[in-house]
């Protein structure tokens, strides 16, 4: 054997042996914790409840006694961490439900094709029934963007379910119909002009890492909702947090509501009770005549509109909202509980 | 000089911006006696990007044998920190008019995003097959763009806003593009005018952020 064909011969065991190295030595995307948060199914320390067939990350403040406070948090995909300042209600005696919505958040991912409307709608009324306490308890929905919408479809489907729902607080809901969800996503897609930094990096980073699984799609979701969008104008130094991104389902709800076409208002003008809309004032994607609209197809609404923020008002003006929460509580009469209670 | 002058004007004119995978070659006019090519492309391809590349004809015998290498940039906003930069063997082979080649690219990429800073590692397979006249030339091409590994490091917006405990590092096999499409051009001079099309899907056929490329670019024969 001459010495070269012996280097050939050495060096096909030798790139082997870098090749497994180094296939070993990564990391993998898809293990759990390593580039996004484990859901409830990865982390058994997560607060966790099991409805509807899923598995879905939830906890609740509060008397479980209390009148329920129903948190939604927005997307469809997100998660309910920069909801998390309003468990400030359970002090004042009501019940504060949180919980990340089907393949969202903290909670269990199921394929795209296993998604539907009807079940998806029908989650809400089932972690409702597993946080009551009675069938008379009542519930006042808290939803934001997407969980505003949320609400809404769950009133029009079930009014004021059997006299438990007492109201509504709606934060910035962009749309009740499919016609208006297709205008509202024309002005928020795409979020960047065509020459922007925000979009070549999203655009860019496709030939990093695809979405071919739930975690490296919701990764790939982070890159995109991370910039924010400047109609929003949100503070770009107080972003809100949030655990995880739901990828799938913010694409498969979407382009179901939209491809089935719904309409979340023929019921509304029969629920009795008021609903307080509360909206950012410089969110250009939605002014305030368009909150004025969404809120016109309730019998009993009130838009306030509160300054110095856009979208994520939510976030960035929590003393204002609660203010204007506790007031609204108030006025449509759902008293807290004044006894002492802990998380369940 | 007047050449270089040419490729000057030319490379301006294209200018703002530069695209794709550069093997889009006349191979009917491919000649080791002038063995120096120089491309420009812009377009679209996973972003609004620019290139910039060369080819060396090898002379293997009877076939032909071409190396060189380019720089990829996305040009929406210009950012140094988002790039591609490939060297490329190919290996022509055929009878007459029709050819099949095939391409392989070692890649290298970065981009910095909101989620952290990432450099991946892989490579480009292409094939093409097509008919290749003195003046024009239009090919069916298929390629599989494998990423054999990403790094992965994490920004302080990420940690602070999203997930504290992500890890940094080397992730293996995080995914990649499968493309299909034609390009052609016609051929005059010392150029090459060449556009180029296809659908891009993720290497589990996925659909892209992106899910066409689209791109023109000029051969310069040196």
């Amino acid at each position: 054997m001459s010495t070269k064909s012996w280097n050939r011969t050495a060096l096909v065991p030798v790139l082997g042996l870098a090749l497994a190295l180094g296939a070993t030595a990564c990391l993998d995307p898809d293990a759990a914790g390593n580039l996004v948060p484990a859901t409830v199914d990865e982390d058994p320390s997560l607060p966790r409840i099991e409805v509807n067939g899923t598995a879905l990350h939830a906890e609740a403040f509060g008397n479980p006694g209390a009148p329920m406070i129903m948190v939604l948090h927005g997307g469809p995909g997100g998660d309910y961490r920069s909801l998390l300042p309003y468990r400030a209600l359970a002090g004042d005696g009501y019940y504060v439900v949180y919980w990340d919505h089907r393949g969202a958040g903290l909670s269990r991912r199921h394929p795209a094709s296993s998604y539907s409307l009807v079940q998806y709608l029908e989650d809400l009324r089932q972690v409702i029934e597993r946080f009551s306490s009675s069938n008379g308890q009542p519930i006042v929905f808290l939803g934001h963007s997407w969980g505003a919408m949320y609400a809404t479809w769950f009133i029009d489907e079930h009014g004021d379910y059997a006299g438990r729902v007492a109201g509504a607080v709606l934060s910035e809901p962009g749309a009740f119909t499919s016609a208006g969800l297709r205008d509202y996503l024309d002005r928020l897609l795409p979020p960047w002009g065509l020459t922007s930094e925000e979009l070549n990096d999203v655009l860019w980073a496709d030939q990093f890492m695809s979405p071919s699984s739930q975690a490296r799609a919701d990764l790939v979701q982070a890159i995109r909702v991370l910039p924010g969008s400047p109609k929003e104008h949100n503070d770009p130094d107080n972003p809100p947090p949030f655990w995880r991104m739901g990828a799938v389902i913010n694409t498969r709800l979407l382009e179901m509501a939209l491809d089935r076409g719904f309409d979340w208002t023929a019921h509304l003008g029969s629920f009795p009770h008021k609903v307080l809309f509360l909206r950012g004032e410089l969110n250009e994607n939605m002014p305030l005549a368009h909150q004025q609209e969404l809120a016109s197809h309730y019998a009993l609404s009130e838009v306030i509109t509160v300054m110095g923020a856009g979208h994520e008002a939510i976030w960035e003006k929590q003393d204002q909202f609660l203010a204007h929460i506790r007031a609204y509580l108030a006025e449509i009469g759902v008293a807290p509980m004044r006894d002492a209670g802990g998380a369940r | 000089m007047t050449r270089l002058a040419l490729l000057v004007s030319v490379t301006l004119v294209l200018g703002a911006a530069t695209s794709a995978r550069a093997q889009e070659l006349n191979l009917a006019t491919t000649s080791t006696a002038r063995p120096s090519i120089v491309e420009v492309r812009t377009g679209v391809e996973h972003a609004f990007l620019g290139e910039v590349g060369y080819r060396h004809v090898l002379d293997l015998g009877h076939q032909q044998l071409f190396v060189g290498g380019d720089v990829s940039l996305p040009w929406a906003k210009v950012d140094l920190d988002d790039y591609r930069v490939r060297a490329t063997v190919g290996l022509p082979f055929g009878w007459q008019h029709w050819k099949l080649a095939g391409w392989l690219s070692p890649t290298l990429r970065g981009t910095v995003n909101a989620v952290g800073e990432m450099t991946a590692i892989g490579a480009d397979l292409r094939l093409t097959g097509g008919y290749y006249a003195r003046g024009w030339f239009v090919v069916a091409e298929a390629g599989f763009d494998w990423v054999a590994a990403t790094k992965v490091t994490f920004s302080y917006a990420y940690r602070n806003q999203v997930y504290s405990a992500a890890r940094d590092g080397w992730y293996r096999t995080p995914g990649g593009t499968t493309y299909a499409g034609l390009h052609g051009g016609v051929s005059f001079s010392s150029f090459d005018l060449v556009l180029r099309a296809g659908n891009a899907r993720t290497t589990a056929l996925e659909q892209q952020t992106m899910p066409f490329y689209l791109t023109v670019g000029v051969n310069v024969t040196l």
